[in-house]
């Protein structure tokens, strides 16, 4: 039998689609596991509820769909994920060239029945949600993070800098750090507006820059003669971050208001 | 009431229903139009002064200042008399009109040389001829310019622009709309059939003559059931507080003149933000002019407000097609709302 989450922040929309899950019965054996009305409750839901099915509103106020998507793609347990749009023309050509399943409002009952037929689960990074999401121009407004087996958001706009390590790229925010897998070139590729990379292995919110500060050259103990170069002082942290000579002209010409 | 028409429309009937944009029966300038009015006294101004310069050389300011003790008061008169003659003139031919429009400036300067008795003393013969011939190449040039004008907006053109620029009423709401209503339809057909009558109220007033002009009532009327159809959509969520003060019971505005403005405030207020939602909409009458209020909270991150301006820059075609530069339309954010405030010429034309 299939768990199915419906998720959307119209209450007629999702009671729409309780009716017609209920005319579906005879033809796919289903339950309904529940409803979420935004995109933070859908997520909270999945992981509490553990549906095979999630039917996914496009537009909601506090996050998108295809972020919701992109963040269930993360975790270890994957609903599959039908998306529901009343029209938008962008996101319909996305889907067309990337065969997800969508389902358009308001949705018909023998529509619904087929698209649950053929429900599998979404594949781990699903490629064809990033490019859907790149061929639509969004990018998320969050982080997933897994932490002691959790699942946790961690909004872009509380990101201080990203720095790229062995095998991890760390998040810091004012308040702490998280690690995650995702590589710090794709970060770049999808934030690239609101932030800007000052090393190899670095890139910082533009808006946490609070200034420069040149750091003299020298010889040190071990009897290494380094350079003299620029660091970047940061609003809410006491970290100072190195930015290399090829980046400082466009570190420079960013922070300029 | 019957009026000549000059140019025939392609749809007959639809043409006997008042409009916003008057079909231009008279190609004598509108001298009581703001625009018109602006235009005409920065282009003669701009215009003596080029010519006191060419003229003068040396002394420019005096120079200029000595003219425009001639022409602004015939400028004046002659605006005022255009205001007068473009309805007096209806009955005659286009030449006629082009004729009596040429000769008022002409006239004035005259007028006015002879009143200070400059005709006659001091001044020669040749000056004032100068003067009148002076005068009479403005009047045709500045008429001219202002039939080409009005040909340019059209009224073919006009509705061309007019219905591309109202075309983009989202397709979104409607489906989402119907399928709200189909949502309720079992559960409480009442409300479901009230809901269905505002959809097919608002696709009329859709696909209608975007230049219809309607009375306010009834575009206040359209633009409650838009929000009772979105109040049934976002349920609680949304919450608008109406406050309409006494307007001129006759008193009218080009349909779905106010509609995409709340569509706006719903779009970028209930649907980018999350929880509550409380839109004011204040509509208040002072003399001829018609000021709406509407007031929305707004998305924190800019990225989100971006799409606003595109239904702003929508609203503000309309406005200036429809109204040219006698209907202002300002903005601004604050406490992290979205203000807009409207102000138009009220139509108060007796019913035909």
């Amino acid at each position: 039998m299939l768990k199915v989450l419906i998720v959307d922040d119209e209450p007629p929309a999702r009671a729409r689609l309780a009716q017609l899950l209920a005319d579906c019965t005879p033809q796919v054996p289903l339950a309904i596991a529940g409803e979420a009305d935004g995109g933070f409750r859908a997520l909270e839901a999945v992981d509490r509820l553990g549906p095979d099915v999630v039917l996914l509103d496009i537009h909601m106020p506090d996050m998108e769909g295809i972020e919701v998507a992109r963040h269930l793609a993360a975790r270890e347990q994957r609903p599959a994920v039908i998306f529901t749009t009343a029209f938008d023309e962008h996101a319909l050509q996305a889907f067309e060239v990337q065969a997800l399943d969508y389902l358009l409002k308001p949705v018909r009952s023998e529509r619904l029945a087929a698209a649950l037929g053929r429900v599998k689960p979404l594949s781990a990074h699903e490629p064809k949600l990033e490019e859907v999401a790149r061929s639509l121009g969004t990018a998320r407004n969050n982080l997933t993070v897994s932490e002691r087996g959790r699942m946790i958001l961690v909004p872009v706009d509380d990101i201080v800098f990203l720095r790229a390590e062995l095998k991890y790229v760390t998040i810091r925010t004012s308040s702490r750090e998280h690690l995650t897998e995702e590589s710090l070139t794709s970060l770049e590729g999808e934030f690239g507006e609101r932030f800007v990379r000052i090393h190899r292995n670095a890139l910082v919110a533009r808006k946490s820059i609070h200034g420069f500060q040149r750091v003299k050259g020298g010889t040190d103990p071990e009897g290494e003669v380094s350079e003299g170069h620029w660091e970047v002082l940061l609003k809410d942290l006491p970290d100072r971050l190195p930015i290399s000579r090829r980046q400082w002209p466009t570190v420079k010409a960013a922070a300029k208001p | 009431m019957k009026r000549p028409t000059a140019v025939a429309l392609a749809a007959p009937a639809a043409s006997r229903a008042e409009t916003a944009v008057p079909t231009p029966r008279s190609v004598i300038p509108d001298g009581c139009n703001m625009g018109t009015l602006l235009r005409v006294a920065l282009g003669v101004n701009a215009a003596a002064f080029v010519l006191t310069i060419a003229v003068a050389r040396t002394e420019i300011l005096p120079g200029f200042l000595g003219a425009a003790a001639v022409i602004e008061p015939v400028l004046l008169a002659t605006l005022l008399t255009w205001c007068f003659l473009r309805r007096l003139a209806l009955p005659f031919g286009a030449i006629v009109q082009r004729l009596l429009a040429w000769s008022t400036p002409a006239l004035f300067t005259l007028l006015l040389l002879e009143l200070f008795g400059l005709a006659g003393q001091g001044v020669r013969g040749e000056l004032v001829f100068g003067y009148f011939a002076l005068a009479t190449g403005a009047g045709a040039a500045i008429q001219h310019y202002l039939e080409l004008r009005a040909r340019a907006f059209s009224p073919a053109v006009t509705e061309a622009k007019l219905q591309a620029l109202q075309s983009r009423i989202r397709p979104h709401f409607f489906f989402n709309a119907l399928n709200a209503a189909l949502a309720i339809v079992r559960a409480d057909p009442p409300r479901a059939e009230r809901m269905l009558e505002s959809i097919a109220e608002l696709l009329r007033a859709v696909m209608g003559d975007v230049r219809k002009l309607v009375p306010l009532e009834q575009e206040l009327d359209l633009c409650r059931r838009y929000v009772e159809i979105e109040q049934t959509r976002l349920g609680e969520r949304l919450v608008v507080d109406w406050q309409v003060g006494a307007v001129h019971p006759r008193a009218k505005v080009p349909q779905l003149l106010l509609q995409p403005i709340i569509e706006n405030a719903v779009r970028y207020g209930a649907e980018k933000v999350a929880g509550h939602c409380e839109i004011i909409v204040r509509v208040r009458q002072h003399g001829f002019r018609l000021e709406v209020f509407v007031s929305n909270p707004i998305a924190r991150e800019p990225i989100q407000r971006e799409g606003n301006q595109i239904g702003l820059a929508n609203i503000r075609g309309r406005l200036a097609l429809i109204y040219d530069l006698e209907a202002t339309l300002e903005t601004r954010v604050r406490r992290e709302r979205f203000e807009l405030t409207l102000s138009i010429p009220v139509e108060n034309k007796p019913d035909a």
